[in-house]
């Protein structure tokens, strides 16, 4: 019973590794059984230590340095985009309603081929100063499609439950709260086509004449056997 | 004629150059923190873990994960507490998932590589020993195995490992004394059977 009393302050003193208290160490000192237990479990938590030591302290692979370098630009490369997952919806978003409405628009079985072009974009194309010269016709026509896209879209954007043609048909289904969104990447996307500045005009193509090859003359055509070449 | 004009906005090119000066010093200091901290990240890992492959995957996400956050990491004591937080709970989860596929496959784990003992009876002894000791420290509360761990490894003072966890260290102290006198609460059965023997 005496011995009970004390066992506790005894793990106590072992696993702390401080000093047993005077009166514990009294007993100690008399009791056999006591001293005993002090010096197993001393040994046990001299053993946890040791194990604790061993598990923590493992050597790290040569390589594992180099290997997280290595992985560092696939990761870069795979992580996460600077903008926020909102605005990633919403572009994601305005790309699909984009996407619809010009599929509506230029579809060949939509019946309106003959004018694929709306009350806005012809507005737009009438106030746009452009140069109207022979070939080059073609290709501002070709170069000015997708300012002419993004000026429907844009206007959609703006008024995404109004319908562009009146009744005719194309209406952009945009969430509730995302309009505002849409708007802003319109406005983005049309800003960053405006700063990009083609000029491009094709002059010479009329005067374009054949080049003159001279005709190639051979002198002398001299035949030998291989032996010859071999023996020389 | 023909003529192609481009402009490109010139903020547009200096916004991507400081953009890549700011990735380079960035990969510079990272360098610097990965020599750091690799091998406490790994050793974190290897501990809960008890082996290598595991170690080193976990590791690698871990250092992964804060090079993306590296920006708001700069500082070397918050980027290893961080560091070390992380790969703890990143462990702790590769440990369970290993432990739930374990019992699906009914396969018990190797245990982990250690020095081979000279006699038949050490060698006995050493793996009763360390198995139940491998097992008394999974079974640990976390805050306690990690202050245990960190504890443990060389070089490591109270101080430091109180600093690392963001704890005062009269708190890593007396978790240190809990988490021993919890593992020889665990082991007593083991010294028992050893003296009866």
């Amino acid at each position: 019973m005496l011995c009970d009393k004390y066992q506790e302050a005894l793990i106590d003193a072992a696993a702390s590794g401080a000093g047993l208290p005077v009166a514990v160490r009294g007993h100690v000192d008399r009791c056999g059984h006591c001293g005993a237990m002090l010096v197993a479990e001393q040994a046990l938590f001299t053993s946890i230590d040791a194990g604790l030591h061993c598990r923590a302290n493992t050597g790290v692979p040569s390589n594992f340095e180099h290997r997280v370098r290595a992985a560092l630009p696939i990761q870069v490369s795979q992580g996460r985009r600077p903008y926020s997952s909102v605005f990633a919806f919403g572009s994601m978003a305005a790309t699909a309603a984009l996407a619809l409405t010009i599929f509506l628009t230029y579809n060949p079985n939509n019946g309106r081929k003959e004018s694929p072009l709306g009350p806005v974009a012809e507005t737009e194309q009438s106030a746009s100063p452009r140069t109207t010269s022979g070939d080059s016709n073609e290709l501002e026509m070709l170069s000015q499609q997708p300012q002419r896209s993004h000026a429907r879209a844009l206007d959609i954007a703006r008024h995404p439950n109004v319908s562009p043609r009146g009744n005719s048909g194309v209406e952009v289904l945009v969430p509730p709260g995302q309009q505002e969104l849409l708007v802003k990447y319109m406005e983005g996307v049309a800003a960053l086509r405006a700063r990009v500045t083609y000029t491009v005009s094709l002059q010479h193509v009329a005067d374009m004449k054949p080049m003159e090859v001279p005709s190639i003359e051979i002198s002398e055509l001299v035949v030998r056997p291989l032996s010859d070449l071999s023996s020389n | 004629m023909q003529e192609l004009v481009l402009i490109q906005p010139i903020r547009a090119a200096e916004e991507q150059w400081s953009r890549e000066a700011a990735h380079a010093a960035k990969r510079r200091d990272f360098d610097e923190r990965l020599a750091e901290c690799g091998p406490l990240a790994y050793r974190v890992a290897r501990g809960v873990l008890r082996n290598d492959a595991d170690a080193e995957d976990v590791a690698q996400e871990a250092l992964l994960r804060a090079y993306r956050r590296f920006d708001r990491l700069r500082d070397t004591q918050r980027f290893r507490g961080w560091l070390v937080r992380i790969v703890f709970r990143l462990a702790l989860d590769r440990a369970r998932s290993a432990k739930r596929r374990e019992l699906r496959e009914t396969e018990w784990a190797q245990p982990a590589r250690r020095p081979a003992p000279a006699t038949a009876e050490e060698l006995a002894a050493s793996s009763e020993f360390q198995a139940r000791f491998d097992r008394a420290l999974d079974e640990l509360p976390e805050k306690l195995r990690l202050v245990l761990l960190l504890a443990a490894m060389e070089g490591h003072t109270l101080e430091e490992v109180a600093a690392m966890l963001g704890l005062p260290v009269g708190t890593v102290k007396s978790r240190l004394f809990a988490g021993r006198k919890k593992l020889a609460e665990k082991l007593q059965c083991y010294v028992t059977n050893t003296k009866k023997r």
